[in-house]
């Protein structure tokens, strides 16, 4: 489904994704584990067409995307929720649902669809509302996932959904996302919270300062000494 | 006294908003004050003019909705020009660049009008014939009446397409943040095209209305008026729609009650005292939010 081959991103001088490849089929949830600086929002940003690539291609469902805008590629359902969740602020939470639907046509069904959204999570439904930028961490991430579904995406990447956010909330996302994929979405997840990214993925990749270093199922990388090193804090 | 002071400066004010309208929409979506907004302003006087000279009909409600109609959609379609000419090769340049472009705009169109329609003033025909009122000492002629109902209509108007619409929304949504607008499928340069267009067309409006008010125009009308909303704008805090409505308002006000009260010379001078102390004091405008860096 989506099929990223030899990509390269750089700031500048700075390179900070080199030369990955990488691969989604279609209904896997796939994650991306890496620590901080490594090029994880590098990666979906450039997948997003939000930072310009230097080299390689991305193609999602035989499309070139990487020649693509980035509003065009989301037009093509490749929705991205980004990090630190980025409500709009001034926006009732209301008019953020509808922002995510601003590709479809049809008002009815934006509306339908936003109601719909405010069941899957009815703290919106309370705050309808209310500003975005005066909702809680929690509340806002909620929103973000929200407004990213409005876009009915094919492909759903998360950048970091669990950062700053409490322990009972991390869990409560992650099982939104397990959710989400059941629904047939596929997904693409970037956390630093590797444990519980590797046990819901089916596999992964991890990203070391712009270099994909490990790539395996998710169960079998729990395992992984090195990985169990770096990133689950389990001295071996 | 005071009351026509009032009139005169609500007159005046709603000028001026309509015309701070256009700085403020185009600072909310790039961050970037468009120098060019004055000439777009006289730009919609002459094209206003041009419909009033060949339409041969009488005074009439079609007759004003074509002047006004040109006015504006000429100024719209000239000011998404320069953005397209002038500003989005440099929208990642240092933020000098632009403001320079700007200011070559200005002077390109001032200079156009000059050589193509004339250095003369010329004069706004008076179609529409204005009655005066008289009561309690106070005049109140039709033509005020118009300016002000006309400003205000297409202010609600403004406030309708960006509250209840997609493609208002869409802008204030690229307005706080383009990178997520652009999550979003929205594509940001046809919203910033448009946001040029509408305040483009407000400016131009806001000139027809100045050549209406005054009864003549002049290739370089745009300066002082363009100071002027400017500083509207500011007052209001720039960016902020509302407040570039009520900073037009305001500042038509302080400048017919200065010239009134204090002397005709001082209704230049109101304005850039305006500017410096609110710059100074609260440089975030009356309505202020914080001045906040976006990304
Ligand atoms: N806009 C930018 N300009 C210059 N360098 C940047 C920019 N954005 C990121 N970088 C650099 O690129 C590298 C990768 O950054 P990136 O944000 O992709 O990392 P990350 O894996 O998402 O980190 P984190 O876990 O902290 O979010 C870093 O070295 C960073 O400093
Ligand atoms: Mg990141």
């Amino acid at each position: 489904m989506l099929n990223i081959e030899n990509l390269s991103v750089a700031y500048g001088k700075i390179a900070a994704i080199k030369e990955v490849s990488l691969h989604l089929d279609a209904g896997e949830i796939v994650a991306i584990i890496g620590a901080n600086g490594a090029g994880k929002s590098t990666l979906i940003n450039a997948v997003s067409g939000v930072v310009p690539v230097q080299s390689g291609t991305v193609r999602f469902q035989d499309a070139e995307i990487h020649k693509m805008p980035a509003w065009k590629i989301a037009r093509q359902g490749v929705v991205q929720i980004p990090e630190g969740r980025k409500v709009f602020p001034k926006m009732t939470v209301r008019e953020n649902l509808e922002m995510g639907a601003y590709a479809e046509k049809n008002a009815a069904d934006t509306l339908r669809h936003a109601e719909e959204m405010e069941t899957m999570f009815p703290v919106l439904r309370e705050r309808r509302n209310q500003l975005a930028g005066t909702l809680s961490g929690g509340e806002q991430q909620m929103l973000a996932i929200a407004r990213g579904l409005m876009a009915r995406p094919k492909l759903l990447m998360f950048d970091e959904p669990s950062m700053g956010l409490s322990p009972v909330m991390v869990e409560k996302v992650f099982q939104i996302i397990r959710t989400i994929h059941q629904q047939g979405i596929t997904v693409l997840l970037v956390e630093q919270n590797a444990k519980k990214s590797l046990q819901i993925a089916e596999r992964a990749y991890v990203l070391e300062t712009g270099r994909i270093t490990l790539a395996d199922t998710g169960a079998n990388l729990l395992e992984n000494a090195l990985v169990k090193r770096a990133y689950l804090g389990i001295a071996s | 006294m005071f009351i026509q002071q009032l009139i005169n400066g609500l007159t005046l004010g709603s000028i001026y908003a309509l015309f701070a309208l256009g700085y403020t929409m185009v600072y909310g979506v790039l961050l970037m004050i468009n120098f060019a907004h004055s000439e777009i302003f006289m730009l919609g006087a002459y094209c206003g003019l041009g419909m009033l000279c060949v339409l041969p009909m009488a005074a009439s409600g079609p007759a004003m909705f074509a002047v006004f109609a040109a006015a504006m959609f000429g100024s719209g379609a000239v000011a998404m020009l320069v953005e397209r000419v002038a500003y989005r090769p440099l929208r990642h340049a240092p933020r000098l660049s632009p403001l320079i472009s700007a200011i070559g705009i200005s002077i390109f169109l001032q200079n156009l009008i000059m050589l193509t329609v004339g250095a003369q003033s010329m004069p706004y025909p008076e179609k529409f014939p204005i009655r005066q009122f008289e009561f309690w000492g106070v005049t109140l002629s039709t033509l005020q009446i118009f300016i002000f109902f006309l400003a205000v209509i297409l202010m609600l108007l403004l406030n309708l397409f960006l509250r209840k619409t997609k493609m208002g929304k869409a802008m204030q949504a690229t307005a706080q943040n383009h990178l997520v607008s652009q999550l979003m499928g929205i594509n940001v340069n046809t919203i910033i095209a448009l946001t040029f267009f509408v305040g483009g067309g407000l400016g131009g409006a806001a000139g027809v209305l100045n050549g209406l008010y005054y009864g003549s125009i002049k290739y370089n009308m745009g300066f002082f008026p363009g100071i002027k909303a400017f500083t509207a704008a500011v007052l209001g805090g720039v960016g902020n729609i509302k407040g570039a409505m009520a900073g037009g308002f305001i500042l038509g006000i302080l400048e017919v009650f200065a010239a009134g009260y204090l002397s005709s010379e001082y209704k230049d001078v109101i304005a850039f005292v305006v500017l410096i102390v609110v710059l100074i004091i609260k440089p975030g405008g009356l309505f202020g939010e914080q001045v906040t860096e976006k990304i």
